[in-house]
């Protein structure tokens, strides 16, 4: 057995663990970043939408090499083709770039390298390390070999997976109610607008949506997330997505490049994500936004945080879960209160029906597509007091 | 349970979905089930692709309906 000794482990090199990799690094303590595949970034498992306001905070410069698109508005169409526009600026987490996951997750982790991290390819968790009640690294792989890798802080960033977590004891599990399965297919030839993002909402995708992501003039991210409580039968999610393609007339000429499967949480957010030498982030902290499933600018910010609490703990030579508390601390500061907003908000949503949608949808097309989230929340709370209820006092806060 | 490896997308859905963390994906090749698993279906609801099969090659998804959430195995 080969063995191994940093400050900070992380295990997965998604944006979350790179973040947190590139934030230990840089605050002077050792750090290993782990990666189960033989490439960073491949195979992508996204759509590849993200908000353009985000990099500042996570000290990431824009890279052209890295964004396929930049467009200026989301569409929302309803199951009667009427659409709303959102813009940018008012749209949510997941629009303002299309990415080229494959290079930005590339990116990101040598940011982390020039931080200072190590980086090892090919090398999987298998469990974690317990001693002194405190979790002390992790066992598992290294290019076939086994490894032990002991240390003082692991950050579990292991993505929807969340294995790591559940070895160490969080719970992390949840129920088929807050987990949408999704497929998509990287579709050429096709007719997209890159000015646009569009969501489709409907029964053809109960408790999720498709979504049209360009990625160019003639190609886009073409995908579904399905609630899983509303799949019946193999492949489900699949066949949803083809059936919703075959009554498009703008696709039809289309053919794919690749097909990427996938699921994402929906879920509250956990009661607990730390433990005694240990943090979890991103998407194994379940941190995705619930209503539109974007996942990677809530990763970097919880990543960032998680490597400078983590820094922070080595420094001081205190690992306890109430040192790392500073982590949990920070992350609900600065993402609860829209997660839990927008957790009631899916809630509803993936209870509406198809003549619900077309009324909603109808009242955003009214609202001017620059004005502010709250003019758009009074609008719906206006004709449709019901779906606000339970959180207006949550909108006003 | 057993994964037709010629339709896997080795995504990871089916790790993530179970509920008592016996599934593992090896880097982009394998997916191995572990003793702990209860055969309970989950991962053969989520999978995107339908690639995974009950033990007995029968598909799991006719024998296991879901109310929020709670699987429940028919007879």
């Amino acid at each position: 057995m080969k063995t191994m000794e940093t400050d900070v482990l992380v295990v997965g090199a998604g944006p979350g663990g790179s973040m947190a990799a590139k934030f230990a690094a840089r605050n002077g303590v050792r750090t290993l970043l782990i990666e189960k595949r033989q490439e960073i970034g491949s195979p992508v498992r996204c759509a590849e939408g993200i908000a353009r306001d985000w990099m500042e905070e996570c000290d990431v410069e824009k890279d052209p090499a890295w964004i396929a698109c930049a467009p200026e508005a989301a569409r929302i169409f309803a199951p009667n083709g009427t659409c709303a526009l959102v813009h940018i600026d008012r749209a949510g987490n997941e629009v303002g770039f299309v990415l080229e996951r494959a290079l930005f997750d590339k990116a990101l982790a040598r940011h982390a390298a020039q931080a200072g991290a190590g980086i090892l390819l090919k090398t999987h968790a298998r469990d974690v390390i317990r001693s002194n009640g405190a979790i002390g690294g992790v066992v598992g792989k290294s290019m076939g070999e086994d490894i032990e890798i002991r240390a003082q802080i692991t950050i579990a960033a292991d993505g929807f997976e969340s294995q790591v977590a559940r070895w160490a004891g969080l719970e992390t599990g949840i129920t088929a109610r807050d987990i949408v399965a999704t497929f998509q297919y990287r579709l050429c030839n096709i007719e997209c607008d890159s000015r646009y993002c569009d969501f489709y909402v409907g029964s053809f995708a109960p408790g999720g949506y498709v979504w049209v992501f360009p990625k160019g003039r003639d190609i886009a991210n073409v995908g579904i997330g399905v609630q899983m409580t509303q799949l019946h039968e193999p492949g489900a999610t699949k066949a949803r997505l083809d059936r919703w393609l075959a009554g498009q007339p703008g696709f039809r000429k289309g053919q794919p490049l690749d097909m990427v499967g996938g699921a994402v949480s929906t879920n509250k957010p956990l009661s607990k994500t730390v433990a005694s030498g240990i943090m979890l982030v991103g998407d194994a902290a379940r941190l995705i936004n619930p209503l539109t499933g974007g996942g990677i600018v809530n990763a970097c910010i919880s990543g960032k945080l998680a490597g400078e609490t983590a820094a922070a703990a080595v420094k001081r030579g205190d690992c306890s879960e109430s040192f790392l508390q500073k982590y949990e601390k920070a992350w609900r500061a600065r993402l609860e209160k829209e997660l839990i907003r927008n957790w009631m908000a899916k809630e509803k949503v993936a209870r509406l029906d198809d003549d619900a949608f077309n009324r909603i949808i109808q009242t955003l097309s009214e609202v001017n597509p620059r004005a502010s989230t709250l003019s758009l929340l009074l609008a719906i709370s206006k004709k449709h007091p019901e779906l606000v209820a339970d959180f207006a006092e949550l909108l006003w806060a | 349970m057993i994964v037709n490896n010629q339709i896997c997308l080795h995504c990871g859905a089916c790790v993530g979905a179970c509920p008592t963390n016996s599934v593992f994906l090896h880097e982009t090749c394998t997916i191995e089930f572990l003793p702990t698993c209860t055969e309970c279906g989950l991962c053969a609801i989520v999978c995107p692709v339908g690639a995974i099969l009950e033990t007995a090659g029968q598909p799991a998804a006719s024998i296991l309906t879901l109310d929020n959430g709670i699987p429940e195995v028919r007879p």
